[in-house]
């Protein structure tokens, strides 16, 4: 796989607290110069990461009920429609663990309904916490998200999860090609993305993405 | 010296984990209710259920919002706000957009400390400034924000791991009372986890501390 290919099937985000406007262009202006698959950024920087990436294959993802997947049901309707209004041609939705270790699935399945419903057109990745999770809970999680209609499980938010290339490995071998995944959080690596990729991820999130591509051949 | 039940009465007892199921939830309510802490500092999607097992006791229900990023617009703060309370929250934490604070574009946060305590209706607001990536002059504009608000309390910070963020100290908490000069409260919040710290922070002034470490911390009570 070559730089771009790899571009291609990579998501990066500039997503921390403190974050100022004058970061996340820099940001932008270095990841312009390659095609990325898409750009997470946090719901205020959505209308100025869709002015910065005109013109581009790049789409904008916003994150919703991120990274916790605790924000109620129409809170979260209302954040990915007001997102997907401004630009926003993906969404990242949190999961609400709780609710999966509580049995809730039909409330998850109804809860990316609603948001997949909302936002025709749009890409819904389902962002579960794979890594504090049993592969039975993984397995329902996806199978819950399915239902909602959601496109990707993204397995997990970043902010010190960690994911495991088994984890990849269980959600293609039971989903097969009727749910992408994407490998998120502690890909800081060529070969860590090379791997996730091996192991049937369509595509990979990471917030050290010029690292990464570097590792690539050109 | 503060009594175990004076010290209760002063913690926000926290549950942020987003793990937490419905059993754990309840028991945790249950118990902050029976110690009288001043409040459980809960998840959004939480808070129906909080208000349900406390009512009838001392101990409010406080919604963490915006959590932990903050960087929302103005009118999907005031919607989530809105939508706590009628969920039943009482307190209202909020995570004030530090970014917008730190570029200067200090409308942006006024409109979002507006909205959000125009929503409240009168509830206590409490507005995390995440201090530890704050310049003391940015402390002193977010303070003066939130007064101008008319928001009741500045909080130090989210205290959310994944930030790797130092925790809140008693210094914080001097730095904090008197950039507040009486105009708003201080909660002191992220990695108070013993009896001596808190009753450090007592010493200083603190208003409220926010802990998920509350019960630990009053049975250490002498």
């Amino acid at each position: 796989m070559n730089r771009t290919e790899a571009a291609r099937r990579t998501d990066t985000s500039i997503i921390e607290p403190g974050l100022t406007e004058g970061e996340v262009v820099n940001f932008f202006h270095r990841a312009r110069k390659y095609p990325f698959a898409a750009i997470g950024v946090d719901l205020c920087y959505v209308p100025l990461a869709h002015r910065l990436l005109k013109d581009t294959e790049t789409a904008v993802v916003a994150v919703v009920s991120y990274p916790l997947g605790a924000c109620s049901e129409e809170v979260s309707v209302a954040c990915a429609e007001w997102a997907v209004a401004r630009g926003a041609g993906e969404l990242d939705v949190g999961m609400n663990l709780g609710w999966l270790r509580s049995g809730q699935y039909r409330a998850i399945e109804r809860f990316y309904r609603r948001i997949v419903d909302r936002c025709p057109g749009c890409i819904v990745k389902a962002v579960i916490t794979s890594s504090i999770m049993t592969e039975e809970e993984i397995i329902s999680a996806c199978e819950a998200a399915q239902q909602g209609g959601v496109h990707f499980i993204k397995t997990n938010p970043g902010f010190g999860y960690v994911t495991a290339v088994d984890c990849v490995k269980l959600i293609k071998s039971r989903f097969g090609d009727s749910l992408k995944v994407m490998a998120a959080a502690g890909i800081r690596t060529a070969d860590q993305a090379r791997a996730m990729f091996a192991a049937g991820a369509d595509r990979v999130a990471t917030s050290t993405p010029f690292r990464v591509l570097a590792g690539f051949p050109e | 010296m503060l009594t175990k039940t004076q010290l209760a009465s002063i913690i926000d007892q926290t549950l942020l984990d987003p793990s937490a199921d419905r059993g754990r939830v309840e028991a945790f309510c249950r118990e902050a209710g029976e110690l009288g802490f001043a409040a459980v500092a809960l998840l959004p999607c939480n808070v129906s259920l909080a208000r349900s097992i406390l009512q009838g006791t001392n101990t409010k229900v406080c919604a963490a919002l915006a959590f932990p990023l903050g960087t929302w617009p103005a009118e999907l703060k005031a919607a989530e706000a809105r939508q706590a309370v009628k969920d039943g929250a009482e307190e209202l934490d909020v995570v004030m957009n530090v970014g917008a604070l730190k570029a200067g574009k200090l409308d942006q946060v006024r409109a979002e400390l507006r909205g959000v305590v125009e929503a409240a209706e009168g509830r206590t607001v409490k507005v995390i400034i995440e201090l530890p990536l704050l310049t003391e002059t940015e402390a002193a504009v977010a303070c003066d924000l939130i007064a101008e608000a008319g928001a009741q309390f500045v909080k130090t910070s989210t205290g959310f791991k994944g930030f790797k963020l130092r925790g809140t100290t008693a210094d914080d908490v001097i730095l904090l009372k008197r950039l507040a000069a009486g105009r708003i409260k201080v909660k002191a919040a992220g990695g108070i986890r013993t009896y001596e710290l808190a009753a450090k922070m007592v010493e200083c002034g603190v208003d409220r501390i926010g802990t998920s470490s509350g019960v630990a911390i009053v049975n250490q009570c002498p």
